[in-house]
């Protein structure tokens, strides 16, 4: 009973993300296996094969995950959905989530996928990107990084570079902070390396666009959050403070600039002690519009007593 | 001819004479005492927060044929009459023979009512115009007015006029025709829809019953704590084929707010229970068990409604909340989270705008959370030491944090505490669960868990500030109780969501100084729960009755709490005038 109600509820939440799910997938943007360099093709090719010969049931439960989720209605039919029951088998979906992705290239471009509206292709692809990153584990990194570079939609590449970002190596870095898509956006506001605040900083500062500042803005004040910086494990990293203040600076900066609320929300959300200082700074420097703008954001941050 | 004008008239009659009385008058409830008199004559051209008549639509199922009162075009029975507003037109009793008279209603509204004319103790529908003839001016008329349906949207804003004419003689046959003698119009408006808020007068308490081991504590809560403070508790029975599958989100599937009719005893009610989680089944309980004498039933969304493109979660009822009254706001003022780009049913929405007294609604923005709730984020409570009598609960996650650190800092040691222990969240993909277990330790390195408090705090103070700017609170008027959030990741392209990592205790249900609250399952030290005794402090400071109930496993894992697990029939106070807002 309690089974079943649990699904009942998660179809409204389901309901919700499918919503999000839908509006970002372009029509006929159809998913293609991921590409691989010679090199990392034969190491994950070694390590799907052990995984296959080791235990082939969570192959098997992959291809059943997806094929129940195609067969739902499609109105219940949400990505959502599947990324988290491909989720739920944890680490042993490694090896069968790279080869649907990118090794046996089958399951996207035929196999599970063949045939389907590109749509729904697309929604598949998404889930299993989103849920081997998820997974934290360095083998996935090649098929990420893949999936990130190609010309595949914004929404795969999205998830993609949140994958990437949950590590964020130096491969990982150098690849986020050589786009400014809304893709690499969202993967600089999850890796925490001051290289990453100051790429998205001057992201901010260059544009003009209120709809693109605001996602900028969101991903500078996660990355920069002042619980995230003040917790035990990054308390003394001493890329907090630089990364804080570089973003402080560029929120405060970008809350002078933009009526939208994301700016002075991030600002909020970073909690800099000096916050009340630059806006006093940038207020000197800025004109009526921004003045007000500077007012109404000083009004709204609290700062730690 | 004598043309007469009542004294302290308005320009709802015409006369010229200032020394006499009107031959008759048109009598509405216009000072809102129940009673039709001369006194209600001042005025009655005009409806105002002052004065002015009321009527109610007539959609409730006194007789109990299955169908609304007003489906007919009869008055079914004496419990119908009482929904039934009054109009009389006083005896002339000097009418010359050949008086005669009409009344009329107004174009716009002609359509929305139903008139009755008394005979004896008998009523039949009348349309108009309706004449009136020299017996009838003589003895004077009875009607009553019956509004047809519920005001839906902005092309009829309630109002009605009627006007009556009367002529002191018939026209002769070519002459011109004869001026009349007096014309008096009175204005009613029909009565919203008002949705009663948290620390109004508890009328039943809602749960229901899915059959679940999990759902028992909660049901027994309701059980024990309405029958300390003897009110009703209604268990739904959640396993009724006719609501298609069992829904233990009690909050979401209907709401049930009231219209009153200013009557000789007082306000006289009508329920009036909205079925709402379009389209799905658990909303027939309204119809099923609410519908009947003196509750109405409607279901404001279109056939075509699509739960995947129209307003989805935000459409129930946990997102339809009323800040209680305040300055300008008698009855209080609709609560309804959404944004431009995730925003309630059109349909639905505008159905709450035309209720005209708790409005306009107040709109905050809840795009950042997963369901959407208004609930999830913000309680109102009753405080008796409060110059408002209620204060506003608001989660405070950030101190949440700051608890579990400083008990950190305290004593290292505590980071081995564990929260949520022996609780497990489900797997969506077999059903089965898995420990929900994590050490003090854990949280405070969970990097997603540090921002996604951040986040909730921003977005706290942003509702705080939205509510002082739009409500005119102070700080002082609100309480703020210690909850952790987390984020949902499956989002794959838009921003992260996020709902309540640690139960929610703002989501809380109040009756009669009682509070039914979550219990949070939060690190125990020195046998004290670090979280639950902070909100256990605060609302007992109030004044409030607390008891917490394990609602982990049937709400809290799925998104929700003790709030969306409950619901209430409340009724206004009886010092409440809904018609003294300032709209």
């Amino acid at each position: 009973m309690v089974g079943d109600v649990a699904m009942k509820r998660f179809f409204v939440r389901a309901a919700l993300l499918g919503l999000t799910l839908a509006g970002a997938l372009p029509a006929g943007a159809a998913g293609q296996a991921v590409t691989l360099g010679d090199d990392d093709r034969r190491t994950l090719e070694t390590v799907v094969q052990k995984a296959r010969a080791a235990d082939v049931r969570p192959f098997a439960t992959l291809e059943r995950v997806v094929k129940d989720w195609l067969v739902l209605p499609p109105g219940r039919r949400h990505g959502a959905l599947l990324s988290m029951q491909l989720q739920a088998m944890g680490s042993a979906g490694l090896a069968p989530l790279i080869d649907a992705l990118a090794i046996g290239g089958g399951e996207l471009d035929g196999g599970l996928c063949g045939g389907l509206d590109p749509r729904v292709r697309q929604a598949v692809e998404v889930a299993l990107v989103e849920a081997l990153g998820n997974l934290d584990d360095a083998r996935a990194r090649p098929v990420l990084l893949g999936a990130f570079t190609e010309g595949r939609s914004p929404a795969v590449r999205a998830v993609a570079a949140r994958g990437m970002s949950r590590t964020c190596d130096d491969a990982a870095l150098g690849l986020l902070l050589a786009r400014s898509s809304d893709a690499a956006v969202e993967g600089l506001g999850r890796c925490l390396r001051p290289e990453a605040a100051e790429r998205l900083a001057a992201l901010l500062g260059e544009t003009h666009d209120e709809n693109r500042a605001g996602p900028i803005a969101a991903a500078l004040g996660r990355l920069a959050s002042d619980l995230l910086w003040s917790a035990p494990p990054r308390r003394d990293d001493p890329a907090g403070p630089r990364i804080r203040l570089v973003a402080a600076r560029a929120l405060v900066a970008a809350s002078a600039r933009f009526d939208d609320d994301e700016p002075v929300r991030s600002l909020a959300i970073v909690r800099h002690p000096d916050t009340l200082a630059l806006i006093d700074e940038a207020h000197r420097a800025a004109d009526a519009a921004g003045r007000s703008r500077l007012d109404r954001a000083k009004s709204r941050i609290r700062l730690p007593r | 001819m004598l043309l007469l004008v009542s004294p302290g008239c308005d320009d709802s009659t015409e006369g010229s004479e200032a020394d006499a009385g009107p031959v008759v008058y048109l009598l509405v409830d216009t000072n809102r005492d129940g009673v039709l008199s001369t006194d209600d004559d001042p005025g009655k051209g005009a409806w105002s927060a002052e004065r002015g008549a009321v009527f109610l639509a007539n959609i409730d199922d006194d007789d109990e044929d299955g169908d609304d009162d007003a489906s007919d075009d009869d008055v079914d029975g004496e419990a119908d009459e009482l929904d039934l507003a009054r109009v009389e037109i006083t005896p002339w009793l000097e009418a010359p023979e050949g008086a005669h008279g009409t009344l009329e209603i107004d174009e716009a509204a002609g359509d929305r009512i139903r008139m009755f004319r008394q005979d004896g103790t008998a009523w039949s529908e009348v349309e108009a115009p309706i004449a009136l003839d020299a017996a009838a001016l003589l003895a004077g008329t009875a009607f009553a007015i019956e509004g047809l349906g519920m005001m839906e949207d902005d092309e009829w804003d309630g109002r009605v006029t009627l006007t009556l004419t009367v002529h002191e003689a018939a026209a002769k046959a070519g002459e011109k025709p004869v001026a009349p003698i007096l014309v008096q119009s009175a204005v009613l408006r029909q009565a919203p829809m008002v949705i009663p808020w948290n620390t109004a007068p508890t009328l039943r308490v809602f749960v229901s019953d899915i059959n679940s081991f999990a759902g028992a504590p909660l049901i027994g809560a309701i059980d024990n704590a309405t029958a300390d403070v003897d009110i009703e508790s209604f268990i739904i029975d959640a396993l009724d084929p006719d609501y298609v599958f069992p829904d233990q989100w009690t909050q979401d599937f209907f709401e049930i707010g009231a219209s009153y009719l200013p009557s000789e005893g007082g306000l006289h009610r009508m329920g009036v229970g909205i079925r709402l989680k379009p389209p799905q089944g658990s909303g027939f309980f309204v119809d099923k068990e609410i519908y009947g004498p003196d509750y109405a039933a409607i279901y404001p969304f279109p056939n075509s409604y699509d739960p995947f493109l129209d307003g989805s979660s935000l459409d129930y009822g946990g997102n339809l909340e009323v800040v209680p009254p305040h300055d300008g706001y008698p009855v209080g003022r609709l609560l309804v989270g959404s944004t431009p780009a995730r925003h309630a049913d059109p349909t639905f929405f505008a159905m709450l705008e035309a209720q005209y007294a708790q409005g306009p609604v107040l709109e905050p923005d809840t795009e950042w959370l997963i369901v959407g709730h208004i609930d999830e984020v913000v309680s109102f409570v009753a405080d008796p030491s409060s110059p408002r009598g209620w204060r506003a609960l608001l989660q405070a996650p950030r101190e949440a944090w700051d608890l579990l650190q400083a008990a950190v800092n305290a004593d290292p040691a505590a980071a081995d505490l564990v929260l949520f222990d022996n609780k497990a969240w489900i797997d969506f993909s077999t059903g089965f669960p898995y420990s929900a277990e994590r050490t003090i330790g854990q949280v405070l390195a969970d990097a997603d868990l540090a921002v996604a408090q951040d986040v909730a705090q921003a977005r706290a103070d942003e509702l705080r500030e939205f509510l002082k700017d739009e409500v005119g609170l102070t700080d002082e008027d609100f309480v703020e109780l210690p909850l952790l959030w987390w984020t949902f990741a499956a989002s794959p392209s838009g921003g992260l969501r996020h709902v309540a990592y640690s139960p929610s205790v703002v989501n809380l249900l109040t009756f009669n100084g009682v509070a039914i609250v979550s219990s949070v399952f939060g690190p125990v030290q020195s046998g004290q729960d670090i979280l639950e005794q902070v909100t256990r402090q605060r609302l007992e400071a109030l004044g409030l009755d607390v008891r917490f109930v394990d609602v982990w496993d049937l709400y809290h894992r799925l998104d929700g709490g003790v709030h969306c697990g409950s619901n209430v029939d409340r009724t206004l106070p009886p010092e409440a005038a809904w018609w003294e807002m300032s709209r």
